[in-house]
């Protein structure tokens, strides 16, 4: 009982420690490197726990034209375990979650082991795939999920390029038009017409319809090297479709009318032939008021123009001249105060010698410098400390001072 | 302050009553004021005038560095009050109302709240 609770432990922490061991893949010492070596000889080769190493061969990618799955499963010095099964437990689109294929084994074939997946005729797209290995009661990681692209060729049906008349007076022309061929003749969108394309996108090798990643229509004039890039959306029935109103597009053109050639671009992940295809010449006429002289060419990757950092500007100030005066002004009711006190006859006859009345002088005078080196330097935590010093030495010998003075009267 | 100010202050009528007024107070502050307040009232005095030549300065040049101008003038408006207070407390006049607080410890809180007011004004004048 003991026994199997840890195994079942020794299970994760046997992965964990192989992960750590193999993380590093550039060695500086010989000795480093046996190690390893030592390492991979015992995890693959001991009575107990053998991890197993599976990995696609090539990338996970099938399609029509390489319709098989080939993995490769290994023990961790790389030897293919062949007498190994290896099965699908359940194979799930990554979109719609619906399962296509479940418990199908893979067959040997030399040293990989295979799966033709397109014999379920998968649509295109990611699916997860979770694939166990068993045979030997040693095996540990030997389930994995892994995530398979099918890819597929895709093709453009039911173009169809029109005219649109705004005022809806006449009918729409259109034309049908059938790839890789071009259309003849050119279109013209102008202020009274607009011009307009739609078509279809299905999957060749089933016939569903598709909804690629990119379908974009460029029209790139052909003077002037302008190009303008659009997205066709689809409609509810996936039919794409867009439409060329030349009034609220011209900011986009820069209003330059002139031939331009349309081009249809498909591309996705999973399709195998992305399209580019030149489908048409559209005229393009924009209302002659709007139209530039030259056309710049907006070229984004020369330096921008230096932007000057505004300083802040520091802020007035009297003049010197003033604020001395002033100082020597603020000085005047000092020299008032001492007259005034000479005056009166403010004295010192009674100063005693004793030795707290001087310590109380001395401390207080202290006082008043720390304020002044306060001011200079320090900060307010090394000025607190030394006032409790000296407050309370001034402090003490201020109380027994004073003590005096009141007995004394 | 001297209490006898007070009976001379009748009579409004001519202008010399005003001039007359302000002789017979400064007779009988000179008269009757210890001179221990009247040191004091020199120093009360001193600061008053520091505070107001700072106020005249600001008004006249502006408020740039306004920390400092706070400072200096709150150290001149807070020693006025403190000397204002060690003044009452000093007063002869005023025992009756000051029982427990002799002058020497009056001077001593004058002291210790002129340390802790002076240590936020030079923290404050940058």
């Amino acid at each position: 009982f003991h026994l199997g609770y840890f195994a079942f432990l020794f299970q994760d922490q046997i992965i964990q420690l192989m992960n750590a061991i193999f993380s590093k893949k550039n060695f500086e010492t010989l000795s480093e490197a046996f190690s390893i070596a030592c390492a991979t000889g015992a995890l693959s080769r001991n009575r107990y726990h053998l991890p197993v190493i599976i990995v696609p061969e090539g990338s996970a990618a099938v399609s029509h034209h390489q319709p098989v799955l080939k993995l490769q499963v290994t023990n961790v010095m790389s030897q293919p375990l062949t007498q190994a099964s290896v099965k699908l437990d359940y194979a799930k689109s990554a979109s719609t979650k619906a399962t296509v294929l479940q418990q199908t084994p893979f067959v040997l074939s030399g040293d990989v082991f295979e799966l033709n997946f397109m014999n379920v005729k998968p649509a295109s797209g990611y699916y997860d795939f979770s694939i166990s290995v068993d045979g030997d009661n040693r095996f540990i990681a030997n389930k994995v999920e892994l995530k398979v692209k099918v890819s597929t060729e895709v093709g453009i049906t039911n173009v169809d390029l029109s005219t649109v008349d705004k005022d809806q007076s006449i009918a729409p022309k259109t034309t049908r038009v059938a790839y890789p061929a071009k259309a003849k003749g050119s279109f013209t969108a102008d202020s009274h017409q607009n011009f307009a394309l739609s078509f279809q996108l299905i999957d060749v090798n089933s016939g569903a319809e598709l909804t690629p990643h990119q379908t974009f229509v460029r029209l790139h004039n052909q003077k002037t090297g302008q190009e303008v890039v659009f997205v066709a959306e689809p409609d509810s029935k996936n039919v794409y479709k867009f439409e060329l109103d030349t009034s609220e597009r011209k900011t986009e053109f820069d209003s330059a009318s002139g031939t331009y050639t349309l081009y249809l671009i498909i591309g996705d992940a999973t399709l195998e032939n992305p399209i580019l295809w030149n489908v048409a010449d559209v005229v393009i006429k924009f209302p002659e008021e709007d139209a530039p002289s030259t056309v710049q060419s907006k070229n984004l990757f020369v330096p921008k123009p230096e932007i000057q950092h505004l300083f802040r500007e520091p802020e007035k100030r009297p003049p010197t001249v003033v604020s001395n005066t002033f100082t020597a002004l603020i000085l005047s009711p000092l020299l008032l105060l001492l007259i005034l006190w000479i005056k009166i006859g403010a004295n010192i006859s009674n100063f005693s010698f004793a030795p707290s009345t001087i310590v109380f002088h001395m401390g207080h005078a202290a006082m008043l410098g720390l304020m002044y080196v306060y001011w200079t330097q320090l900060n307010m935590f090394q000025t607190l400390k030394y006032l409790a010093i000296l407050g309370g030495v001034t402090f003490l010998a201020g109380n027994r001072m004073l003590a005096h003075k009141a007995v004394k009267r | 302050m001297s209490g006898a100010a007070g009976s001379g202050a009748g009579g409004a009528g001519s202008a010399g009553s005003v001039g007359s007024v302000v002789r017979r107070f400064l007779a009988e502050y000179g008269s009757g004021t210890p001179s221990r307040l009247k040191v004091l009232d020199a120093y009360l005095l001193y600061v008053l005038l520091t505070g107001a030549l700072q106020f005249g300065y600001c008004l006249g040049v502006g408020t740039f560095p306004f920390n400092s101008f706070l400072s200096g003038f709150i150290s001149a408006v807070g020693s006025f009050i403190l000397g204002v207070c060690l003044r009452i407390q000093i007063n002869p006049q005023n025992k009756g109302e000051f029982q427990g607080i002799s002058p020497e410890r009056a001077f001593a809180d004058f002291l210790f709240a002129n340390t802790i007011l002076h240590l936020v004004v030079i923290n404050f004048v940058g």
